[in-house]
């Protein structure tokens, strides 16, 4: 039997050789993509439960006195995210097919599938060279992807860069300092390693995890790095951002499961409140996270860049619900993890379709989609029921966990931003409702058609996934109970309908909640067939709240309340915002660089100095050979 | 072994038959150095290294000698790929001066390598700097002469150095032999020894493209033709790199133990390399022409070898192995592709050169690849390169650890301006510009083939492993490995 775990990695590879030859043959490329992430859920799918399955090879080069070996291995934790990344993958693939015509095809296929072929290698990485290796191919095609040959994305695409190198330098530092340590790259070996460093020094087993903790912040867009999904995800191609977002954000999540929360959670450190020194930084870096993607997020006029910093104020619930360092809340935060993934597929796809028809993505350009795209209305409309925790949708479970944990273990202060930034979500989630899909429709979208059937079927999965979960929460809790098992936590396997909870008494049964949901439907149904029939109103009707057209110098037809929606709000924040824009020292950074950069580039070009640039050598040996 | 003398003989031959050549003269040098390249692979192989040969039967110290080992017939083998490359992407050149002179800069480079005599190699050294000044201000126009004027002065100046240290030596050691010279560096007060190493260093370093020796460079790629930028890179860069192993950590150091004798000396040596690190990636940070920017990147991985080989224990000595096959490797595939470039946009600029890697998908996959394994990703070449060079300064002192700092905050800058070039290819084309030639086949199968050796050694870095290896052990055993070779009696 060819061994599968070679394969997962090997196909998306040669496929994407395939599709760099037959580029130009856009139906046949992402057909092809779409078979290839159909492949890799489908043997994940199989792969589940054996734990026993790995593949190596030796490399031929030696540290440490043994000959280093790149390997692979099946694990639950792995298992967990690459499995969902993969489903989320086939369902973007199937909505690619159709969003990459002849107008719209980014020509990226090859790459993209290099970056399946890294996803999975991190994923599956059993050694720190694996994973540097594919962390580091990662970053550089996804650094190409974001791109994707075009102007202006490319600057984007070069802030990212910058912060990503940033990354895997400060990666590369930490694994040989940790492997250093435990003379090998063996991961579990440096878990082991860096737990005994805690108990004889333990700055520099913090400076050690600092180190790994600033990639896979950058990675996860943690503070102080939440600048960059709004760039990144803006211009990179329309249907790779989904992926961006659900797929990508992950990766610093992960590598926080997989290697500082064991250590945080079984090294000897001092106590402080339930919980460390160490996790409480990151929950205040979480904490802070969501409250300033949450903000940013309200301030966005662009579409795309509003769900950029959605997914960042996400991904700080999900650092949160680890830092607790309790079953409930890394139960949570995993859970949160697929329930994200989910979600903002469902949101980007259906913000690429209505970009797919539009080409617009400022939303006071756009206005009443609701009446010419209803799929992708309801798509949507799903989507943010979910994001904002409404219980019959998956959005809900996840976050009563994180929430609970965080009580339980007396994090008030985050608790108050987990609750603001879930609040504030609101405010942005509707937002894009009201200015796309509600409204009023411009007159050069009134021939808007509804998306294409190949990415109605994706959006329609995903519609019925967020309700399944919702319903069913342990599609995702059997594994994430697997994956805290693989960890050695003390946790019984999931039931079906029920999620356990922090306190006694809170646990949850979600599909009796969902009961009383529909029963309340039933009765608003049985409200609206029976009561008196519904009115239209015109427009200015309630629509403008108090406000007169005129005053805004438009029409009662023409008006539309959607840009500078929240202007009081943002004029509340802005000072604040501007003090800490981590963009605009990066921006002054750069500047200092280049400066410097056209300096020495002129005394290069000079003639004059050399001789004395020369004698300078001289006097530096001079000095340093013999004065000193 | 007395055949190896071919390996400079040859050239020097055909240098002077180039004059009545006429027509053929490419030929012959293609010929000439194709047979180079396949005797010294044949040399590499044949088991009957490491030897010493002694020339005219005059034993050393007393006559001249080539010492063949694995590391400098390694070093041939680099020396003459290069030279090949460079000479298949030369652009319609047919007079007899550019080969004549190409000829005698090939023997020259080779002799660099092969000497066992230090007076020897300042001789081989004048050779080389004449012959790539000549070859620098081929095209004769303004840029070049400037360019080969200022490398000129440079160079002279730089031998100077090297011949008074060459001269204090003499007088106070009484031989010229390298490995004599080696084994009884011990026998030298310290101060005259500082003296040495100071004078000499001073002397290598100006063709080591070291900060702040290194004026000349930017302006001397600037000015050449593809082809000599492969050469200047290929031939001269490498012949350098075997001089720091030479002078460097054989003739100064321990007990043959690969460690400069002097501390504080090797120290300052490596607060330059990593000025040179430093500045020249800063230099190319927002530099618009691309071969600036590559001769940029030439002075910083020459840095990097240098730090790797002054960290001086064998994980950081295999790193800078590694470092310079990967950067050979990798230059060499950007200068050929920019050589093409350069030609098909009619302009030095790389925001010019939009389009062209969508037009040539292969050549702008190989810039990529040449890119990502200059800054040292996974799966490339030059990773093992970077992998060894830290593992080695991390269990090196406090000093080495912020030096692989700067390294690491460089390899970010480094990373940025590469990608934002590469990515630069595949741009579509402004309309408004249109190309002015085609890009050759040749250039592209060159760099295609050097690309797949990069991934080759990058996934699979055994390969060439136990060539670094035995290169390695020769530096830090040189005593057994060098001079034993040489005065075996001993």
């Amino acid at each position: 039997m060819v061994d599968k775990m070679l394969m997962m990695i090997l196909i998306p590879l040669i496929t994407a050789f395939l599709t760099t030859i037959i580029l130009k043959q856009h139906k046949v490329v992402w057909t092809l993509f779409l078979a290839v992430s159909g492949y890799l859920s489908y043997t994940l799918f199989t792969m589940y439960g054996a734990w026993d399955l790995t593949w190596s090879i030796e490399l031929g080069y030696k540290i440490f006195d043994s000959n280093l070996v790149l390997s692979l291995a099946n694990n639950p934790l792995g298992w967990f995210f690459a499995f969902f990344a993969s489903v989320t993958t086939m369902l973007i693939a199937m909505f690619s097919i159709a969003f990459n015509d002849d107008k719209h095809d980014s020509k990226t296929a090859p790459i993209w599938l290099i970056l399946i072929f890294a996803n999975i290698g991190i994923f599956f990485a059993q050694d720190w060279l694996m994973f540097f290796g594919m962390w580091e191919m990662m970053s550089m095609s996804s650094y190409f992807m974001i791109a994707h040959g075009k102007e202006i994305p490319a600057k984007a695409a070069k802030f990212y860069l910058s912060l990503s190198l940033v990354g895997t330098s400060t990666l590369l530092l930490g694994i040989i300092s940790v492997a250093r340590l435990s003379q090998t790259f063996d991961i579990n070996a440096s878990i082991d390693s860096l737990i005994n460093l805690f108990a004889t020094d333990y700055n520099k087993a913090i400076l050690y995890i600092g180190l790994f903790a600033v990639t896979f912040f950058i990675k996860s867009a943690v503070f102080p790095f939440y600048m960059w999904p709004s760039k990144a995800y803006a211009e990179s191609p329309d249907d790779f951002t989904p992926f961006l977002s659900t797929v990508m954000s992950k990766y610093g999540i992960y590598g926080i499961v997989l290697f500082i929360l064991p250590i945080l959670q079984n090294a000897d450190i001092p106590a402080l409140g339930q919980i460390n020194e160490p996790a409480y930084i990151l929950a205040v870096l979480g904490a802070i996270t969501s409250v300033l993607g949450t903000i940013l997020a309200i301030f966005e006029t662009d579409m795309k860049k509003l769900f950029a910093y959605s997914s960042v104020a996400n991904i700080g619930y999900i650092v949160m619900g680890l830092s607790t360092l309790s079953i409930i809340g890394i139960q949570g935060a995993l859970f949160h993890s697929i329930n994200h993934m989910v979600i903002k597929s469902a949101i980007f796809l259906s913000l690429a379709a209505v970009i797919y028809r539009t080409g617009e993505r400022e939303m006071h350009k756009l206005g009443g989609l609701a009446y010419r795209m209803p799929l992708t209305f309801m798509v949507y409309l799903l989507g943010i029921i979910s994001a904002a925790g409404i219980p019959p949708l998956n959005g809900f479970a996840s976050k009563w966990l994180i929430i609970q944990a965080l009580m339980s273990q007396n994090m008030l202060f985050v608790v108050i931003a987990m609750i603001f930034a879930s609040t504030g979500a609101f405010m942005y989630l509707f937002r894009v409702l009201a200015s796309v899909f509600l409204g009023q429709l411009p007159d050069k979208y009134k021939h808007i058609k509804e998306a294409p059937l190949l990415m109605a079927i994706p959006m329609t999965i995903i519609m019925l996934l967020m309700l399944a979960i919702g319903v069913l929460p342990g599609i995702i809790m059997k594994p994430v109970n697997a994956v805290l098992i693989g960890m050695g936590y003390d946790v019984q396997e999931a039931s079906w309908t029920t999620v356990h909870s922090a306190f006694s008494n809170s646990d949850l049964n979600v599909t009796n909640i969902f009961y009383i949901f529909m029963a309340g439907a039933a009765i608003a149904l049985v409200f609206y067939l029976f009561s008196a029939k519904s009115v239209k109103v015109t427009q200015d009707d309630n629509y403008t709240a108090g406000e007169l057209p005129s005053d805004w110098g438009t029409t009662p037809e023409r008006f539309n309340f959607s840009y500078g929606f929240y202007q009081p709000f943002k004029e509340m924040f802005n000072p604040m915002m501007d003090l800490i824009s981590f963009d605009r020292w990066m921006a002054a950074f750069g500047k200092i660089v280049e400066r410097i950069s056209n300096g020495l580039s002129v005394l290069y070009t000079k003639s004059e100095g050399a001789i004395l640039m020369l004698y300078i050598g001289v006097a530096i040996l001079i000095i340093g050979g013999w004065i000193i | 072994m007395n055949s190896s003398l071919f390996l400079i003989i040859i050239p020097l031959m055909g240098a002077f038959i180039a004059l009545f050549a006429k027509k053929a003269n490419r030929l012959m040098a293609i010929v000439i150095t194709l047979f180079m390249e396949i005797f010294s692979i044949i040399i590499y192989l044949s088991g009957k290294l490491p030897v010493s040969v002694e020339i005219g039967g005059w034993q050393p110290p007393y006559g001249i000698n080539f010492v063949l080992t694995p590391l400098s017939v390694g070093f041939i083998i680099l020396i003459n790929l290069a030279a090949i490359i460079s000479l298949f992407i030369i652009r319609g050149e047919k007079s007899y001066q550019f080969y004549s002179t190409y000829l005698v800069l090939l023997a020259a480079s080779n002799g660099i390598v092969l000497t066992g005599d230090i007076f020897n190699f300042y001789i081989f050294s004048e050779l080389t700097a004449f012959g790539i000044t000549a070859l620098i201000a081929y095209p004769k126009d303004r840029k070049s002469t400037g360019a080969a004027i200022k490398y000129l002065i440079l160079a002279s100046t730089a031998a100077a150095f090297l011949l008074i240290g060459i001269g204090i030596v003499y007088k106070t050691l009484g031989t010229l032999n390298i490995a004599d010279i080696a084994s009884k560096i011990s026998l030298l007060d310290p101060l005259t020894l500082e003296l040495i190493i100071i004078l000499m260093l001073t002397g290598i370093f100006v063709e080591l493209e070291l900060f702040p020796f290194n004026m000349w460079v930017p302006k001397a790629y600037l000015g050449g033709t593809a082809s000599v930028n492969v050469m200047l890179h290929g031939m001269l860069g490498t012949a350098g790199a075997y001089t720091i192993t030479r002078i460097l950590l054989t003739m100064f150091t321990v007990d043959g133990s690969g460690l400069l004798v002097n501390v504080n000396i090797a120290n300052s040596v490596i607060v330059i390399a990593l000025l040179t690190i430093l500045v020249s990636e800063i230099a190319a940070f927002n530099e618009k022409k691309i071969k600036k920017v590559l001769a940029f990147s030439s002075m910083g991985q020459m840095g990097l070898i240098i730090f790797g080989f002054m960290i001086g224990n064998e994980q950081a000595i295999v790193g800078a192995f590694y470092l310079v096959v990967a950067n050979f490797v990798a230059k060499t595939i950007l200068f050929v592709l920019t050589g093409e470039f350069i030609a098909m946009s009619g302009s030095g600029n790389w925001e010019d050169m939009k389009g062209i890697g969508r037009k040539h998908p292969v050549a702008g996959l190989a810039f990529v690849i040449g890119s990502l394994s200059l800054m040292g990703v996974p799966f490339f070449a030059g990773f093992w390169g970077k992998l060894g060079l830290i593992q080695g300064a991390i269990n090196g002192s406090a000093f080495m650890v912020v030096g692989i700092v700067i390294v690491l905050i460089t390899a970010i800058i480094e990373g940025i301006y590469f990608l934002k070039i590469a990515h630069t290819l595949f741009l579509e084309k402004d309309s408004d510009r249109e190309y002015l030639s085609k890009a050759r086949v040749h250039s592209i199968v060159i760099a295609a083939i050097l690309a797949l050796a990069i991934i080759a050694i990058g996934v699979k870095p055994g390969l060439i492993e136990s060539n670094i290896n035995s290169a390695t052990d020769e530096i830090l055993n040189s005593t057994s490995n060098y001079i034993d070779i040489v005065f075996p009696r001993r």
